[in-house]
């Protein structure tokens, strides 16, 4: 097993863009635990528990942005730690504050848009059957777009009374 | 040369100077620039974020574009952009409350928890309001950060003041959320004072000096917080539970737009932070922070 991990100097993003980017990079094949986070020393001590935390990020600052990626060996943390940057690159370039609200959830969507009956869900497959199940619930037709969605769990959505598309 | 254009001013804060400064770009973002300066920060926003004591509101300019901005006679000159400061008028971050009006605000507080509970981004602090929220932590570093989050506040509304110093920098962004969830508390003590006639100066004094880190923005919202000042989509939050539920929604859904959670963190602050005060209060007991 290998930790590698790299401090970038005056980076900032908000907190859900970088939990999304470090589940991004888990999601790599071999990658056991990855965290990209600003350099707090609360920060740094979550690092540590979850055994992720580098010599290197000993003297970072608040506004260093620490990426750590735990993995089966260091070619595979090396190529973690580039897709991370990667996506972040990518993520700086869409971010847009709107001003407005955007729901988070499918049930603030339900409320915000009352009129709505179809959801179309892209997830990993390993999450993607819980919101259509609960889309089902709320009465709305479902497409799913989402690969590695269990077998049981198809047959589960698909009998529920509502439309199904996969 | 300095040429004028069509950016026009809205606000200014009542914290934002007027006298010749010379600003560093400390970041940008689509509709915020923030500024350093010798004295703190100030951050010039677009109206729809809305404005603060220390935010100048302007329209019509790129902020992700801004190389360079400072304060010369009076204007704001935002690369090659001059607004005259004086000529917007001064937002006020201070709030006035009816002290017998305590009932109404405990009843809006409550719409405002439903709402946040039920809006609210997954990876917020609000599974400090809902447990059924602690699912969406998946990963153990989300897990170790959650626990983090949840092991500090119970210390801090259990009494313990110093775990402030514990809770601060816990999160992963620009202004972790442990930094937004203090800064909620911090206005909802300051309300507590404005409803009952109790002095809360010196809780909010020490929450702020156990609370300051090198991080200059979050440092900033946590000095005007601890003052009692008030950024404008918090301050309508405020005045709208003493109107009717639609009112409470829709600040709240504005609140929401802050960030992906620091609207939620502030508010998730707030909310436990009312709620230990009030018990205490209804209940004829003291401050559990003295």
């Amino acid at each position: 097993m290998a930790v590698k991990g790299i401090l970038k100097e005056g980076e900032y993003y908000d907190s859900v863009t970088l939990m999304l980017v470090a589940r991004d990079v888990l999601a790599l094949e071999g990658v056991e635990e990855a965290a990209v986070v600003m350099g707090t020393d609360q920060n740094k001590s979550i690092l540590e528990t979850s055994g992720i935390l580098l010599d290197m990020f000993n003297d970072a600052i608040d506004s260093d942005l620490l990426i750590a990626v735990k993995a089966k060996d260091e070619a595979i943390c090396d190529a973690a730690i580039q897709k991370a940057k990667e996506l972040l690159t990518s993520r700086h370039s869409k971010m847009q504050e709107t001003g407005e609200y955007t729901p988070k959830s499918l049930e603030g969507a339900v409320d915000f848009l009352s009129d709505a009956n179809m959801v179309i869900i892209s997830l990993a497959g390993k999450y993607a059957g819980d919101e259509a199940m609960k889309a089902l619930k709320n009465g709305l037709h479902v497409m799913l777009f989402s690969d590695n969605v269990s077998i049981e769990t198809e047959i589960e959505l698909k009998n529920t009374e509502k439309n199904m598309v996969f | 040369m300095v040429i004028a254009t069509q950016a026009q001013i809205v606000s200014r804060g009542g914290s934002v100077p007027l006298c010749d400064t010379v600003f560093t770009i400390h970041s940008t973002f689509e509709r915020v620039a923030n500024l350093l300066y010798s004295d703190g920060i100030v951050s010039v926003v677009t109206e729809d974020i809305g404005g603060g004591p220390n935010n100048i509101v302007i329209n019509g300019f790129n902020f992700l574009n801004l190389k360079e901005a400072q304060i010369i006679n009076e204007e704001l000159i935002l690369n090659d952009t001059k607004i005259f400061l004086p000529r917007a008028s001064k937002y006020d971050s201070t709030i006035k409350l009816d002290a017998s009006k305590k009932t109404t605000f405990l009843s809006g507080l409550q719409i405002f928890e439903r709402v946040l509970v039920r809006h609210a981004h997954p990876l917020s602090s609000v599974f400090l309001l809902d447990d059924r929220r602690k699912s969406f932590f998946i990963t153990p570093f989300e897990k170790n950060l959650r626990n983090q989050l949840d092991a500090s506040v119970t210390e801090i509304l259990n009494g313990k003041l110093s775990s402030v110093s514990k809770l601060k920098g816990i999160g992963l962004g620009f202004t972790p959320q442990g930094d937004d969830l203090i800064n909620g508390m911090l206005l909802a003590i300051y309300v507590y004072q404005l409803l009952t006639d109790y002095s809360t100066a010196h809780i909010r004094e020490e929450i702020y000096r156990l609370a300051r880190s090198k991080n200059v923005i979050s440092d900033t919202f946590l000095y005007f917080s601890a003052k009692g000042e008030f950024f404008e989509r918090f301050k309508n939050l405020i005045h709208a539970f003493f109107q009717d539920k639609e009112s409470v929604i829709n600040a709240t859904m504005q609140l929401l737009a802050i960030g992906e959670t620091s609207g939620a963190d502030i508010g998730t602050g707030f909310i436990l932070a009312s709620k230990e005060t009030f018990k205490k209060s209804t209940n004829g007991g003291v401050l559990i922070w003295q």
